[in-house]
C-alpha cells in the first residue's frame, strides 16, 4: 500500500509557486459606485429620480405628522387636541399597559427583567451567529424556563401570579418561542414519516397535515381551547396557555413539515445510495445526510413560516389571552384615549416589524454562513 | 490485502448464478453469471443500456433482483430481502458522479463511515482518513468542502471515502466518465495503484484503456446478458518495482 504514495506526480495542493499573485483589489470611490448602481442607464436614472421624489414627498408628510406637529407629553387626551399631528402622549402615558398588560403594577419589574433575558439570548444568538447550534438552543430553552419561573413566581419568595394576568410583549414572545420549539421537532417527524416507507406513519402524517392545514388557525385555536379540557382528564390539562401553545405548535408543524418534505425530496437520490453503500442505516441516513441538507435548503422558506408564526400569535386574544396587539388595543379602547388608535397601531406595527426583521436578518446571516460551506 | 494474494487458493468474493432482474416488464439482466476471486480486477464493458450499472448496483446491494443467486463477500443477498435491510459489508462503491456529501468537509465525508458504521473512535477514524487521503495525494484537501474541489479531486475523495472502511471489494461505476480527459488520468492512476496493491475490483467503464490497463479480465455485456470474456492486461506494470506482484488469483 505504501507504494501508492509515489505512483505519480499528481497535481497536489496549491503550493507556493512563484507565478501565483494576490488577487488585485478594485477600490471604487463612493461616487462611481453610486453612479454604477443608480444612474448607469437612462432608464435607471429616471426610475431613481422618480422614486427619490416619491420618497421625499411621502417622507415630508410623515415627518411633519409624526415629529414636527406631534404632541409627546399630555396628561390627558385634551392636551393633544391642539396638536395637528400625532399624539404620542397616548404611548408615553400608557406604555407599561401596552407592553405588559394586566400584570400587577408593583411586580412589573418581572416582565421587564424577562424582556432583558430574551434580549440577552438574542444578543448571544447574534454573537455566535448560530455557529454553535446546541449552545444557542440551550440558551433559548433556559430563557423559557426562566420565563415561567419569573412570571409565575411562587418560588424564591416571589408572589404567585397566575398566567391569566400575564400579557403583552412577553406573552407574544413566549408563545411564539414555545410553539416553534414544540413544532419544529414535530415537523421533522411528520416530514420524515411522510417521505418514509412506514405506511402507518405516513398515513398518520398525511392525515394530520391535510386535515389541519386547510382549517384557519383561529378555528383550530377555538376548538383546542374548548375540546382539549373535555378530552383530557383534569390533571393532564395544560391550562389555557398550554393549550394555546400546543395548538399553535401543531399548526406550525403542519406547515413546517411540508417545507422540510420539499427539502428532503430535493436531495439527489445519489446521496442516499452513497450512504447505503457506506453501510449507513435508514435513520442514520436521515439524521446525517438528507435531513441536514434539507434543513439547509429550506432556511428561506422556514424563516418565512417563522414570521407567519410570530404574527399569528396575535390570534390568541380570541381565546382570552392578552398578547401584545391585544394589550396595546386595550390601552385606548374603552377610555378617553380612543381617538388615538392610529398612533397605538403604528407603534404596534413598528414593534412587530422590529421582531420580524430580526428573524429575517438572522435567517439571512444563517443562509450566508451555510452558503460559504456547501 | 496483500496477504490474500499469498494464499494458495484464491478466495471467492463474488458468486453470481443465473441472476435475473426486471425493471417493470423490462428484462434488464438475463441469466448473468460472474465469479470474482480475491485480487482480481474485472472490467465490465458494453454498449450503453446493456445493464452494466444494473449489475454492479445489484452487487452493491443497491438494487433488488427477482431470481438467481448473489453471494457477495460471504453474504447471500436473496431476491426476498428488502433493500433497506441489505447491508453489504466489506464492499466499497464509487459512483460516476461522486456523490460526496456536500454539507460535510472531505474529512467528515471520510470519517462518517468508520464512526457511524464501523464504530471506531473519532480520532482513529481521522487517522485512517488522513492515511487514505495522503495515499491518494489528497492530504491538503481534508478541510475543504466538495464543491470547492475539481472533479478529479472529488472522485479521489470519494474513492478514499470507500477505502476508509477497509473494503475487500471495490466497485466502480464509470468512475471517470464525468471527468474531462485530463482529469481522468488522476483517477486512472489511483485505480491502477489500487490494483497493484492487490485490491479486488469490479470496474464498469467505457474507457477501453482503463479496462485494458488495469483489469485481469474484461467481461462484455450485451443487452442484459454477459457475452464474451477476454483476458485483460498481463499482470506486469512498467515503472513498478514490485513487478507482477500486484495481481494474484487470475
Ligand atoms: N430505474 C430504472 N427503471 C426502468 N428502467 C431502467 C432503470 N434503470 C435502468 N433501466 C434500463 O435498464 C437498462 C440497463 O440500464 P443500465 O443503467 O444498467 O445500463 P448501462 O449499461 O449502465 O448503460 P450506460 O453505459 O449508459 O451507463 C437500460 O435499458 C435502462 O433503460
Ligand atoms: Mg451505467
Amino acid at each position: 500500500m505504501e507504494t501508492l504514495g509515489k505512483v505519480a506526480a499528481l497535481p497536489a495542493a496549491v503550493g507556493t509557486q512563484p507565478h501565483k499573485r494576490p488577487r488585485p483589489r478594485v477600490i471604487r470611490s463612493l461616487q462611481t459606485q453610486v453612479r454604477r448602481v443608480l444612474f448607469d442607464t437612462p432608464l435607471n436614472a429616471v426610475v431613481t429620480v422618480l422614486t427619490a421624489t416619491a420618497i421625499a414627498i411621502v417622507g415630508f408628510y410623515v415627518v411633519r405628522w409624526a415629529f414636527l406637529d406631534s404632541a409627546w407629553v399630555a396628561s390627558s387626551p385634551a392636551g393633544c387636541a391642539k396638536a395637528q399631528g400625532a399624539c404620542w402622549a397616548v404611548i408615553v402615558k400608557n406604555w407599561q399597559g401596552i407592553l405588559f398588560g394586566n400584570y400587577p403594577a408593583e411586580q412589573r419589574w418581572r416582565p421587564e427583567v424577562m424582556l432583558g433575558v430574551f434580549g440577552a439570548a438574542l444578543v448571544f444568538t447574534i454573537a455566535v451567529n448560530v455557529r454553535n447550534f446546541r449552545l444557542t438552543l440551550g440558551v433559548w430553552l433556559v430563557s423559557l424556563v426562566v420565563f415561567v419561573l419569573l412570571m409565575r413566581g411562587g418560588v424564591f419568595g416571589l408572589q404567585t401570579i397566575e398566567s391569566d394576568r400575564w400579557g403583552g410583549i412577553p406573552i407574544t414572545i413566549f408563545v411564539f418561542l414555545c410553539s416553534v420549539t414544540l413544532g419544529f421537532p414535530l415537523a421533522i417527524v411528520l416530514a420524515v414519516a411522510r417521505t418514509g416507507r412506514l405506511v402507518s406513519a405516513r398515513t398518520i402524517s398525511v392525515f394530520l397535515i391535510e386535515v389541519l392545514r386547510p382549517v384557519p388557525l383561529i378555528a383550530v385555536l377555538f376548538c383546542t381551547d374548548l375540546l382539549l379540557p373535555m378530552a383530557l382528564p383534569n390533571a393532564l390539562d395544560p391550562g389555557k396557555l398550554g393549550r394555546v401553545i400546543i395548538c399553535m405548535g401543531v399548526f406550525y408543524a403542519c406547515y413546517q413539515a411540508e417545507v422540510i418534505r420539499a427539502g428532503l425530496q430535493a436531495i439527489p437520490h445519489g446521496q442516499i445510495e452513497a450512504s447505503r453503500a457506506l453501510g449507513l442505516g435508514p435513520l442514520q441516513i436521515i439524521r446525517l445526510v438528507t435531513l441536514p441538507q434539507a434543513l439547509r435548503l429550506t432556511v428561506p422558506a422556514t424563516v418565512n413560516l417563522l414570521v407567519v408564526a410570530l404574527k399569528d400569535t396575535s390570534l390568541i386574544v380570541t381565546v382570552g389571552l392578552f398578547d401584545f396587539a391585544a394589550t396595546a388595543t386595550a390601552a385606548f379602547s374603552g377610555n378617553e384615549w380612543r381617538p388615538f388608535s392610529n398612533e397605538v397601531y403604528i407603534v404596534v406595527a413598528l414593534v412587530y416589524l422590529l421582531m420580524t426583521l430580526t428573524l429575517t436578518w438572522l435567517g439571512h446571516s444563517l443562509e450566508r454562513r451555510l452558503a460559504k460551506n456547501a | 490485502m496483500r496477504d490474500v494474494v499469498q494464499q494458495p487458493r484464491a478466495e471467492e468474493l463474488v458468486n453470481i448464478r443465473a441472476l435475473n432482474k426486471w425493471y417493470g416488464d423490462f428484462h434488464a439482466l438475463c441469466d448473468v453469471e460472474l465469479d470474482v476471486v480475491a485480487g482480481e480486477t474485472v472490467a465490465i464493458c458494453g454498449r450503453s443500456g446493456s445493464g452494466k450499472s444494473t449489475l454492479i448496483r445489484c452487487i452493491a446491494g443497491l438494487e433488488e433482483f427477482q431470481t438467481g443467486e448473489l453471494v457477495v463477500h460471504g453474504i447471500a443477498l436473496s431476491p426476498q430481502s428488502s433493500l433497506n435491510h441489505r447491508k453489504v459489508s466489506g464492499v466499497g462503491m464509487v459512483f460516476q458522479n461522486f456523490n460526496l456529501f456536500p454539507h460535510m468537509t472531505v474529512m467528515e465525508n471520510l470519517t462518517i463511515g468508520p464512526v457511524e458504521v464501523a464504530r471506531v473512535s473519532r480520532s482513529e477514524a481521522r487517522a485512517r482518513a488522513m492515511h487514505q487521503l495522503e495515499r491518494l495525494q489528497m492530504g491538503a484537501f481534508a478541510d475543504r468542502y466538495p464543491s470547492t474541489l475539481s472533479g478529479g479531486q472529488q472522485q479521489r475523495a470519494a474513492i478514499a471515502r470507500s477505502l476508509c472502511l477497509n473494503p475487500r471489494l471495490m466497485l466502480f461505476d464509470e468512475p471517470t466518465s464525468a471527468l474531462d480527459p485530463e482529469l481522468r488520468s488522476e483517477v486512472r492512476t489511483t485505480i491502477n495503484a489500487l490494483a497493484r496493491d492487490g485490491m479486488t475490483m469490479i470496474i464498469v467503464t467505457h474507457e477501453i484503456e482503463l479496462a485494458r490497463d488495469v483489469s485481469s479480465r474484461i467481461v462484455w455485456m450485451d443487452d442484459g446478458a454477459v457475452g464474451r470474456t477476454e483476458a485483460g492486461a498481463p499482470p506486469t506494470y512498467s515503472g513498478n518495482g514490485r513487478g507482477g506482484g500486484g495481481l494474484g488469483g487470475a
